[in-house]
Parts: C-alpha cells; structure tokens; sequence
C-alpha cells in the first residue's frame, strides 16, 4: 500500500504495519470492553427487556417524576451553564491578565478546587448551607437576619455549588483561546484608536467564542448527569433526571424503568454533544487545550 | 439501624466495614478456638453456659451476614460475633444490606448469604406472598415475642422505635405528633427521612388527629395531605446519621429518628432529648436466612446464640434496642427498661405497628413514600 511507496524512514510506521506494537492496542481496548460497551449492552438489555426496543424510549416519558426531573434538569442545567459562562470567562480575563503572581494564587485556587474530591466540595457546601450552618452564622453575625437564609436543599442554594464545581471546565477552554490571541491584534486595535471596552467587545471576545462555547457544551453535558451535588443539596422536591434513576434503581427495585431512563438520558446527552460538535467543532477546541 | 431501603452511602459504609471485618475476621481465625459443640465458655458471660450444647458439629469457618455496618455494628461484633467465632470457629462476614439482592437470594440453591438484618413485616409480607425465607433448625431456641405464625422463621431481633426527637433548646417540651406540624408554638425546621419510609404515614395520621386503634389499614391520601402541610419545614435526612449531624448542629428543632440514635446522641453529651410518647413501635425484626444458606449449621448456631437472654440483654443495654425474648427483660434495670423502646412502660405510650396491615400495605408505602418525597 502507501508504505511500500514511500520511503520507510520518512514515514512514521504505523501501528497496524505488523510490528507487533499494535497489542499495545489490546489493554485499553479490554478495560474498554469491560468497563463500558459490557455495561452499556447490559443497561441496554435490562430496558428492553421489561419495555421492549421502543418502550424503553417511550416509557418514561409516561412517568411522571421522571417528566418533571427531566424539565427541572434541562431549564437547571441551562441555568447553570449561563452562570458558569459568565463567570468563567471573566475569571478567564482575570487570568490573562492579572500579574504574574496573582494569576499564580487564581490557578492555584481553580486547581484546589479541582483535586479536591468532589464528595468533599459537596459536603463543604452542606456544612455552608445547612440551617445554623456556616452560611446562617455568618449572616447572623453580620447582623442582616436571624433567621437564616433557608438555602439548604433548595434550588438557589444548589445553582451556587454546581457553578463552583464545574468552573474550571469553562475556565480551562476559553484560558487556551484566551492564550492564542495574536498580541499585534490587539496593538492594531488600540493603535486604530479603540478603547478598551471596544477592543474587548471587538478583539477579544470575539476570539473566545470557541474556546468558551466548546467550554459551555461540556458544563451543559455534565450537568445533565449530575448526580453527588444535586442529591446532597437539592430538596427532594427538586429531583435532577440522574437522582431519580438512583431512586428507581437502589429504592424501587425497578431495574428495567432505570435502565430506560439511563438509555434516554444518553442518548439526549450524546445527541445535544454531536449537534454542538457538528457547529461548534468542539472536539477540535478540547485538542488544544 | 433497621430498614428494607438503603442509600447508597450507606452500602458504601458497610462495604467498607465488611472490609475491615474480613481483615479483624481473619486475624481473629488465627488465634481463635475451633473447638464447637461442648466446648467450655471461653468468651464469659458472652455465651452463657449451655449454650453450644445442642448445636451440631459445625465445620463452617464463616457466616455471612448483610447488615447495616458503623458504630451499630461494631458493637455486635465486639458482643456476639466475636465470642461466637471463638467457641463456633465460624468468623462472621459483614456483606453490604440490599433488600432487592436477599429476595432474590431466598429460593436461589446457592444464596450468598446466610443472614439478613431484617424487619419483622418483611417477613410476614414474604411469608403472606408464598415466598417464606428459610426455616430455623429444630434446636434453635425461639424468641417467645415474635408472634407464634413467624416464630420459625424469626431470631435473634430486636424491638425499635422511631420517636420525636427535640432541642433541649427549645422553649417548651413538645410532646405529640401534633406538636411536631405545629410550627407556630415549636419554630425551627424539622428532620425527616427520605430514604427511610417507615413511620412517616403512622406520624402524619396520629397528628391529623386519627386514635391508634384506626390508624390500620393506613389512609395514605390523608397523610400525605397532612404531610404537605409541613414540606416547607422539613429537612430531609439521608442517613440516620445525618439525622444525628442536623440535631448535633441545631440545624433542625425536632426530628423523626430512632429512638436509639437519639439516646446515642444523649449519651454524647449533646443538648437533645426524645419521647416514647406516640412513638412509632416495630415490635420485633429478625435476622432472617434464605431458604439454603451456604453456611446453614453455622448460620443457625449464631441465631441460637442471638437469641439467649444474655446475649439480648446486652444488645439492650449497648444499642437501647427491645428484647425478643422476655426472659431478656428480667435481665434489665429499670434506668436501662427506660431507654429501650419494648419496655412496658414505653409500649403503653407508643403506638405498636400492625405488623400484618404493614406487610399487606408494604408495596404501595414505599411508592406513596417516595413520589411524594421526590414532588
């Protein structure tokens, strides 16, 4: 083929040339057999097997919990996802442009966060949230009001811990795009007479829209399946799609109806990902990072 | 402790204790005695004198047991399990409680487990549906306060009781479900579970003002119309133990919770207390086998021990749990009878379950429960 027609050294070999290196292929292939196609087979299997092919699609839209979590999780998501893009890239800015030592401590603290385990986070956020917790005590202190803010498992107190956790995912992106401004661009647009509102206006943000929408997407997909933050901090009353398939699954027994929402689920997320993907290029912005 | 519905963390918990068990267990194997029937009572008062005599030879090295793991469990180890691996040989194995994988484990010929932690109207609901768990051997003793249709079925349990629990902080003292939905007179939030259903409609009728004696069969669009009168209020509680974190930090005012977590919580030196008063009474639970336990000799051995007075009289004074067998009572002084939630004096004030009502209404409460927890 190609190989025999161009000259060995030139030509980096490929893996699929027989040098055996290809077997280097089998240990993530097997870990991903095991760790994801089994599984995904057997969810598969477990939902048509009590609804059938179509049923597992259709079925839980006929369940009324899961209709509503599946509403509260889209309009959350898409909340948080708002809140996370406008933070993210002026922390982003920030970055860019703090000194050298400022923007040390903002990466240190968007890394902390990070590494820290996000049990921990969450439970950080119970212990602020919770009546007479860190939150109430503080305001008391302060003198605003005895009563506490009543933030605990309510959807206002939630929306604040999802944002912090999902941060660095928008922070990240739009950094690498905020790095690959050419610097003459913005000399050009100063010495053209801009100021800085309008340089940023026209300069900057318009360079950051790849790298922050290929942020968002991923903020959006995560959100959709998140499971921790919002089952130790949102009420009951405010189930997300992935709490209510943990209920379905470990309280009700009901093996086939969660693994008919857990399909759904998927499928949505993968289907809103390729979409973003076909007109974002999103895959391509994460390469750079 | 008890409860047919668990999270996740919980399981995670018992995984972990099951691990640390398996590391203690082995340990415990290399110096234990392997000795069994008629072997002398090595561990003292732990296995009263007599104890082994009827039991069978036992060759088994473990019996595994699915139950709740923490502090609770420490404690049975340190009580029962350990004395029993000395003079039985067979180690106990804590496995992770899940009510779903027991019910398939009961007619399985090759069951995972020996024993369950388990409530008593489990049983009877499975034995009402035609699917009874195993049968004790003959020479097991018999615990004379489960009731006699359940009695061959049913060892080594315990009475508990879910209460109301309250800030000493509080200006009054509450004293009834009432009190518990009247913010007005007691303010602050209120603890309640989400994941545990057990009692939370009983609670809800007897403060909406229905008499004990008609709580059965239970009116679950009543209470729950009682219930949403109060959502505002409530904070929810994952664990038991997180019931005990909101009560520890003021968190809430009052709480629905077992009685003895509540005197764990005392007992810490913690500025809360508890009524028996309309407290919701679970008479008896069980440790409870498939129908073919893989370690059925031992299995039944350590359900013999489990039921001997002595062996339920020191589950009562370290867990504040209720005896099964009365002889265990006797055992009692009236300072620990106080705590514990089957004394006498406790059932007059409480409101004991109906336990055949609750295995026939079983299904449709932990639906009931759960939508309305998730709404």
């Amino acid at each position: 083929m190609t190989a025999t027609l161009s000259p060995p050294v030139a030509r980096p070999r490929s893996v699929w040339d027989g040098s055996g290196a290809r077997w280097l292929f089998l240990p993530p292939a097997v870990l991903l057999v095991i760790g994801l196609v089994g599984p995904l087979v057997a969810v598969v299997l477990a939902g048509s097997a009590d609804h059938g092919l179509i049923g597992m699609f259709t079925q839980p839209f006929s369940n009324d919990l899961f209709l509503r979590a599946a509403w509260r999780t889209l309009w959350l998501s898409t909340l948080v996802t708002v809140c996370t893009w406008v933070l993210g890239v002026i922390y982003a800015l920030a970055l860019g442009l703090a000194p050298a030592w400022l923007r040390r401590v903002l990466f240190g603290v968007l890394f902390l966060t990070f590494w820290v385990s996000l049990l921990v986070r969450t439970y950080g956020w119970v212990l602020t949230l919770q009546p007479a917790g860190a939150l109430d005590r503080l305001v008391e202190a302060l003198g605003l009001t005895d009563n506490g803010l009543g933030l605990y498992q309510t959807t206002a107190g939630l929306v604040p811990a999802m944002v912090h956790i999902m941060l660095p995912y928008l922070v990240l992106p739009v950094y690498a795009a905020l790095r690959g401004i050419d610097p003459a661009h913005l000399r050009a647009a100063r010495g053209l007479g801009a100021g800085e509102m309008l340089t940023l206006r026209k300069v900057v943000l318009p360079a950051l829209r790849g790298g922050s929408l290929a942020g968002a997407v991923i903020v959006f997909v995560m959100s959709l399946g998140f499971y921790v933050t919002p089952a130790f901090l949102g009420g009951p009353g405010s189930q997300l799609v992935a709490t209510v398939i943990g209920t379905e699954f470990g309280r009700l027994q009901n093996l086939g109806g969660a693994a008919a929402m857990g399909v759904v689920l998927l499928v949505v997320t993968l289907g809103l990902y390729l979409l973003a993907d076909r007109f974002g290029k999103i895959s391509e912005r994460w390469e750079r990072i | 402790m008890t409860g047919p519905h668990l999270t996740r963390r919980r399981v995670l918990a018992g995984m972990a204790t099951a691990a640390g068990a398996v590391l203690a267990g082995s340990a415990l194997a290399a110096c234990g005695g392997s000795s069994s029937s008629g072997a002398p009572d090595a561990a003292g008062s732990a296995v009263p004198t007599g104890t082994t005599a009827k039991w069978p030879k036992l060759t088994a090295r473990e019996v595994v047991l699915a139950g709740f793991g923490g502090e609770t469990y420490q404690i049975r180890h340190q009580e029962t399990f350990d004395p029993f691996a000395t003079v039985s040989g067979a180690r106990v194995i804590d496995a992770p409680w899940d009510y779903g994988k027991f019910i398939n484990m009961i007619p399985s010929p090759t069951p995972e487990w020996d024993l369950i932690d388990f409530d008593g109207y489990s049983v009877a609901g499975l034995i009402l549906a035609g699917k009874a768990t195993g049968k004790l051997a003959d020479w097991v003793r018999r615990c004379d306060l489960v009731p006699t249709e359940y009695r061959d079925y049913c060892a080594g349990g315990y009475a508990w009781s879910n209460v109301l629990g309250y800030s000493a902080k509080l200006g009054a003292t509450p004293s009834s479900w009432a009190d518990f939905f009247d913010t007005a007179k007691f303010p602050g939030k209120r603890a309640f579970p989400k994941s545990l259903y057990m009692g939370t409609v009983e609670v809800a009728l007897l403060a909406d003002g229905v008499t004990k004696d008609k709580i059965y069969p239970l009116d679950f669009d009543q209470a729950f119309a009682k219930l949403n009168t109060l959502r505002n209020d409530l904070v929810f509680y994952d664990t038991y133990a997180q019931g005990q974190q909101y009560m520890a930090q003021g968190s809430t005012a009052m709480i629905l919770t077992s009685s003895s977590r509540m005197q764990q919580l005392k007992d810490d030196g913690q500025p809360v207390d508890y009524t028996f008063q309309d407290g919701i009474l679970y008479p008896w639970s069980s440790f409870t086998m498939p129908r073919n336990p893989p370690h059925a000799d031992a299995a039944n051995a350590l359900l013999d021990l489990m039921s001997t007075p002595e062996q339920q009289a020191a589950i009562a004074k370290k867990l504040h749990l209720g005896p099964t067998v009365s002889a265990a009572l006797a055992l009692l002084s009236p300072a620990e009878l106080a705590m514990i939630p089957s004394a006498p004096a406790n059932v007059a004030k409480q409101l004991t379950i109906d336990v055949a009502s609750c295995a026939a209404q079983d299904e449709e409460y932990v639906r009931r429960f759960t939508s309305w927890v998730g709404t």
